[in-house]
């Protein structure tokens, strides 16, 4: 799978240029703050309809416009996709895949995968558990429309759920009314849960497999937590029966609080190196190099479920580690993976040069760099 | 729409106000309505008028209709020990159209959703137990949509009616008709396969 094009027009700051890539590495050269980050999340909206910054979609058209529209030709198995989106100050978004418009996100899914590398990945490790959740969410949702779908049905439920339940705590309604949607939530909380279940458990195998190439003599192991067992004993097959019995316990404290206390809305991930809690007890270095298998887990995970390694992104990814876990990492990302990477300097490509296309992004102005190649005709 | 002023704007405005309408098919709409002879454009509101005055919730399903009850209603032909509960008027218009049901209606007019602040005291369930207590009625389909507020309200009606002794039915969703397995959606597929039956 690779992104063979990127023509944007209004787009942040970004100027209107075609840019052809290349099937392998791609370097997006710059100092800080001239548009480099802003490519990323050009390819990022592309793949996935969201923004990395989780910015207002008005904020993505340049000042004084009134719509930004990005394109690209995506290769997929030889398919040849082209993906337009228009963004617009006034109304909703459009989409388009070979001039067909998509209207529901959970059919654009699968067009484009990819696995971005961030600094902001840190946040997984160690933020609270909505950002774990968010992780495992987005990946599972990728690759599987179902799980998308059950999710954003079981938030419907949620909204509406709690609502009930502050109507019985004003008094305003009768407790019975919350059968209705204990039963709703029950349902699609195990369908979630199942499937967490069985993904975590095989993105547990694959992120330590990655994580012990990465660092010699760690043993990585990420652990689903869910609100009725809490990670002791679990029992995935009686989850649906066992919820039922513990949400009648609690309901008079979820009526007293106003809030649904049970479900896959309060799950967690439970990361550990070496049997310690990383959360807790890691270090920086040791959070970021988690973060780091988190994402290599997730691109192998990717490669499992569709057959093809997904395009990655690796925005500002060098800069955080030493010179050995760089090239561990290079290592670690399959030959044939199309990347795209930012950086300030070449000097932290040379081992990649040979096979990449650099651009170098100046105030929103890109100029492909030849510099490289030059230089070696000249010494030659 | 500033460029446009006064009446011209007004009734951008109002078109603009219905559903489906955006702000340019509104502008067509205005312009279209102003090329048109006087004649044709007072027929229009007085078609308008009329309908508002004359078409009213039927007194029993709460359907549309033109007198106290619909036809629906008064046709004796029509089995009286099935009834249909759906969400809107429209939902009748559109299983009338199919001809696929040959009893009779009950319109809820609307789904539980607490969000919204609408709970059972704001559908027609009252009196829809109304309509049981005669014993006429043997079964009860719930029509509801498949989302979750419609799923919540087949819910509800269930384990409201089935103690009355009642059978509740919901309707099937998987495969359409005439269509082809390759292009059904993953969702619709997983349905049809759990609600797979013995042939």
């Amino acid at each position: 799978m690779n992104i063979t094009s990127l023509f944007t027009t209004n787009y942040r700051n970004i100027q209107r240029k075609e840019m052809q890539f290349s099937e392998r590495i791609n370097v997006f050269l710059g100092k800080n703050a001239q548009g480099k980050t802003n490519l990323i999340e050009a390819l990022f909206l592309i793949g996935t309809l969201k923004s990395i910054r989780r910015a207002d979609e008005s904020q993505l058209i340049q000042f004084g416009e009134q719509e930004a529209k990005l394109a690209s030709l995506v290769n997929k198995k030889g398919i040849k996709k082209e993906i337009e989106i228009y963004y617009y100050r006034d109304k909703a978004k459009r989409v388009l895949v070979n001039r067909n418009q998509i209207y529901k996100y959970a059919d654009y899914l699968g067009n484009l995968n990819i696995t971005l590398f961030s600094p902001d990945d840190l946040i997984i490790v160690k933020g609270d558990a909505s950002y774990r959740r968010r992780y495992l969410d987005m990946l599972f949702s990728q690759t599987d429309k179902a799980y998308l779908l059950d999710l954003m049905a079981y938030h419907r439920i949620l909204k509406q759920r709690n609502s009930v339940l502050k109507d019985i705590r004003s008094k305003q309604r009768q407790e019975h009314l919350l059968d209705t949607w204990d039963e709703q939530i029950c349902k699609y909380a195990n369908r979630i849960v199942q499937k967490r279940y069985k993904n975590v458990k095989f993105l547990n195998e694959i992120a330590n497999k990655m994580h012990k190439k990465l660092i010699f003599n760690e043993n990585l192991s990420i652990k689903y937590i869910d609100t009725i067992y809490c990670g002791v004993d679990e029992n995935p097959a009686e989850y649906e029966k066992d919820f039922i019995l513990k949400q009648k316990r609690v309901r008079s404290q979820e009526i007293a609080r106003g809030i649904t206390l049970l479900g896959p809305h309060r799950d967690d991930l439970e990361i550990k190196i070496n049997g310690v809690n990383t959360r807790i007890f890691g270090s920086q270095g040791q959070k970021r190099s988690v973060a780091i298998s988190l994402r290599l887990g997730e691109a192998e995970y990717i490669q499992e479920m569709y057959d093809e390694y997904p395009v990655l992104l690796l925005d500002d990814i060098f800069s955080e580690l030493d010179d050995e876990r760089k090239n561990e990492l290079l290592q670690l990302l399959r030959p044939e993976a199309q990347i795209f990477i930012t950086g300030t300097s070449l000097m932290d490509f040379q081992s990649m040069l040979r096979h990449a296309k650099v651009f170098k992004i100046q105030q929103g102005r890109i100029e492909e760099h030849h510099g490289h190649e030059k230089k070696r005709a000249q010494t030659a | 729409m500033t460029i446009y002023l006064g009446a011209l704007a007004r009734l951008i405005d109002e078109l603009g106000r219905m559903p489906g309408v955006g702000p340019k098919t509104a502008q067509r709409l205005a312009f279209y309505l102003l090329r048109q002879e006087r004649g044709e454009v007072e027929r229009l509101a007085n078609t308008l008028v009329e309908a508002k005055d004359r078409i009213r919730y039927c007194a029993t399903c709460f359907s549309l209709c033109e007198e106290e009850t619909c036809p629906i209603c008064r046709d004796a032909r029509r089995d009286a020990s099935t009834l249909c509960v759906v969400e809107e008027p429209n939902d009748v218009f559109v299983l009338e159209r199919a001809k696929v049901f040959r009893g009779r209606y009950h319109v809820l007019m609307g789904t539980l959703s607490p969000l919204d602040g609408i709970g059972p005291e704001d559908l027609k369930i009252t009196e829809l137990l109304k309509r049981l207590k005669d014993g006429t009625v043997k079964e009860i389909v719930v029509a509801t949509n498949p989302d979750v507020e419609g799923e919540a309200t087949a819910i509800y009606l269930g384990k409201l009616i089935k103690p009355l002794g009642l059978s509740v039915t919901r309707l099937a969703s998987g495969l359409p008709a005439g269509g082809d397995l390759e292009y059904a959606d993953d969702i619709t597929l997983g349905q049809a396969m759990s609600g797979r039956r013995e042939i």
